[in-house]
């Protein structure tokens, strides 16, 4: 088996970081989501 | 009849790789047979005991029959992909078909296809008196598909080869994430897995609040982030989620849709601490600002069709469904029976996001954000050059993880493939309407399956026209393959009958 | 005057028992209430089906989802009532068949705004039962002999291998 060299692979503390924006871009699209429905529901009240 | 030898030597490489496949899908299946074990599901066991069985009678007498040293080329690799969908969903039909719940094997098949592309279009009958094991196993082909039934081989089973990298691609998978394709494939399974445990252990958390019994939650935790992080959209309840009657826990999912619809190279850029891409790349802000005005104008229609009126409504059944479709989950917050009366332009706008699909080599499916940002791009670099004076030389860049001029060729190969995929979308919706059902819910439907969704209008059931099965089977498999190697699987058999 | 008397009450009884039919709720299915959603919403129906899943158990009440043989609906039950539910449809279990005198709301403002049934009562029909599955000898025996075989294909697989 051919030996594969071993590339750079982020470690514990950037895979966390990395994490927590994904989160964070996922939170933002539930914060349009919401405004969107408030302000819509309430112009059409 | 040099050449017909040299197909049947293609043959023969292709036969060898498939058999891998087969013991890869083969030992996957211990993991059904295992919770069933459990569980006490004796009647399971022997049906997965049958189907390991017969993936490893096939996947070792290929390997007996057809050893070979040799590395695959283009051709090879994208037949070898191709096929190994195919024989994949054979394999795994195999133990759904035994479970009963089936009317026929092709509904097996149909329904394997759909969990191994990620589709999440189900022909299960009376899902909710499931077993345990044949549940978790629809959600796991959703797993393994969604990473990759040949990046999962690549990742443990094949040695380092130039052949894999053909394997990878022919998977639709053409962007590297790291140098060595068997270390982004690794890195991919490394990013899978860390959000599984997290992803489950947040589904399960919320489970239990909401008020869902330990054993019941921690079970739809797993195989409802399976379908989630891979955008398959299989649930373990006949509701989908509307079983759950909660807010809450649609929201946490739609945490996970979102993460599994990025762009492979983007998790890793973003676990690299390049922030900075977060808002750069275009894929993002393409993806950001389609979910926004798609939900713009569909919550302006449904609350004026008098569908919905509050904020509840809007978020649970309009917000979460755009989500849905435009990740190409599948998941369903409402019922089948409740689509047409949304009214025309709502549905419009989910055909819309369900065309266009998410990120670049992420579990989606549909055109894909990258192509979308390309064409557009490209149009709006067409008309400033027909606005500004001859002699200006234009040059228009995108960022996706680094500043890309764009170019003729990227343009050209952008505009092909979404070509295919409408024109896919469109036969579909003829092939539906042809056999007898609206013009508008075929539409909708064969687009869910061509671009990988899962939502249902109603049409796919068991009930459903034997020919209609076979062309959502067909569309679901070409649309995960995104085109390339299936065509070059035609032209293979084509060249190997003609003997040219 | 005796005989009109006798005639009377049977006369009565009959026209009482026609006139609470006329009153009851109708029983509908999941279909018609989704193809009736506009002249149904708010209006007190009858439904009956199958409880699959569990009783959800929440702060405004319990839910449970109901099958009635082509589709599922959420309803939401009083706390007491969920103690009338003994089985609910699994692998293991047919679930009780219940009868709701529920309000029909298409899109519930209070909950998540979907379609749902608001119980004002239930009512057990059936009881619910264990399923027993059983393992045919046939595939049993089919099970034995492809492990078996894939046992013998995959050691001649290695014999080649290492040759």
């Amino acid at each position: 088996m051919m030996r594969i060299p071993r590339e750079r692979l982020p470690g514990f503390k950037h895979n966390l970081l990395g994490i927590l924006w994904e989160l964070f871009l996922a939170g933002l699209i539930i914060v349009i989501g919401a405004v969107i429905s408030l302000v819509v529901s309430f112009f059409a009240k | 009849m040099l050449l017909l030898k040299s197909r049947l030597h293609d043959l023969r490489i292709v036969a060898y790789y498939l058999g891998k496949i087969c013991i890869v899908v083969g030992i996957a299946m211990l993991i059904p047979l295992t919770l069933a074990l459990f569980l006490s599901e004796f009647s399971v066991v022997y049906d997965f005991v049958i189907g390991f069985s017969v993936s490893l009678i096939i996947g070792y007498t290929l390997l007996f029959l057809y050893r070979t040293e040799e590395d695959l080329n283009w051709m090879q690799g994208m037949v070898t992909v191709a096929v190994s969908w195919l024989i994949a969903a054979f394999l795994g039909a195999i133990p759904l078909y035994l479970s009963g719940h089936f009317a026929c094997f092709l509904d097996a098949f149909f329904e394997a296809i759909s969990g191994f592309t990620t589709t999440g279009l189900s022909l299960t009958q009376d899902l909710d008196h499931l077993s345990y094991g044949h549940n978790l196993w629809r959600h796991l082909t959703q797993f393994l598909g969604g990473q990759g039934i040949v990046v999962f081989a690549i990742s443990f089973f094949f040695s380092g080869a130039s052949g894999v990298f053909r394997l990878y691609v022919g998977e639709a998978r053409d962007e590297r994430v790291l140098p060595n394709v068997i270390n982004t494939a690794r890195f991919i399974w490394r990013v899978s897995l860390s959000f599984f445990l997290l992803g489950s252990l947040m589904l399960f958390a919320v489970g239990i609040i909401i008020g869902l019994s330990p054993g019941q939650s921690l079970f739809d935790a797993v195989t409802l982030f399976m379908a989630a992080f891979d955008t398959g959209g299989f649930a373990p309840h006949s509701q989908s989620i509307l079983y759950y009657h909660s807010l809450p826990y649609s929201m946490a999912l739609v945490f996970l849709m979102v993460l599994g619809a990025l762009n492979f190279k983007l998790h890793y850029e973003l676990w690299h601490n390049n922030r900075g891409e977060l808002f750069r790349n275009t894929e993002i802000r393409t993806f950001l600002s389609s979910v926004f005005f798609l939900f713009f104008f569909m919550a302006i229609s449904l609350t004026a069709g008098g569908v919905y009126s509050s904020a509840n409504g809007l978020m649970y059944a309009g917000f979460f469904q755009i989500i849905s479709a435009h990740t190409g989950t599948g998941f369903q917050t409402i019922s089948s029976l409740q689509f047409p009366v949304w009214g025309d332009f709502p549905l419009g706008i989910l055909i819309i996001a369900m065309g266009l699909g998410g990120g670049l080599c992420s579990t989606t499916g549909g055109v894909k954000m990258l192509r979308v940002s390309i064409i557009a791009k490209a149009l709006s670099q067409d008309i400033n050059r027909m606005l500004l004076p001859g002699s200006t030389i234009l040059v228009k860049k995108i960022h996706h993880i680094k500043d890309l001029v764009l170019n003729e060729r990227m343009i050209r190969v952008s505009l092909i493939i979404t070509f295919c995929y409408i024109l896919m979308y469109i036969v579909g919706a003829l092939a539906g309407a042809g056999l007898g059902y609206p013009l508008e819910l075929a539409f909708f439907e064969s687009t869910s399956a061509a671009a990988n969704v899962g939502l249902s209008v109603g049409i796919t059931s068991p009930e459903m026209p034997g020919l209609l099965k076979l062309i959502y089977i067909i569309q679901m498999w070409t649309g995960r393959l995104e085109f390339i190697a299936v065509f070059i699987l035609f032209g293979f058999l084509v060249a190997f009958i003609k003997g040219k | 005057m005796i005989n009109y008397i006798k005639s009377f009450f049977p006369a009565l009884l009959i026209i009482l028992f026609l006139s609470s039919a006329v009153k009851a709720a109708p029983t509908v299915s999941v279909r018609e209430l989704y193809a009736n959603s506009k002249t149904l919403d708010g209006q007190e129906v009858v439904f009956e089906g199958e409880v699959i899943g569990e009783v959800i158990q929440r702060s405004e009440g319990c839910w449970i989802n109901v099958h009635d043989g082509t589709e599922a609906i959420g309803v939401l039950i009083r706390p007491q009532d969920a103690g009338l539910i003994e089985f609910t449809g699994s692998y293991t279990c047919r679930g009780d068949i219940v009868r709701v005198n529920a309000v029909f709301n298409r899109a519930c403002d209070t909950h998540t705004g979907s379609m749902d049934l608001h119980a004002k009562d239930l009512e057990r029909i059936k009881a619910g039962r264990k399923i027993e599955h059983f393992v045919s000898p046939k595939k049993k025996n089919a099970a034995v002999v492809v492990l078996l075989a894939a046992l013998i294909t995959g050691f001649l697989a290695l014999y080649r291998k290492n040759e």
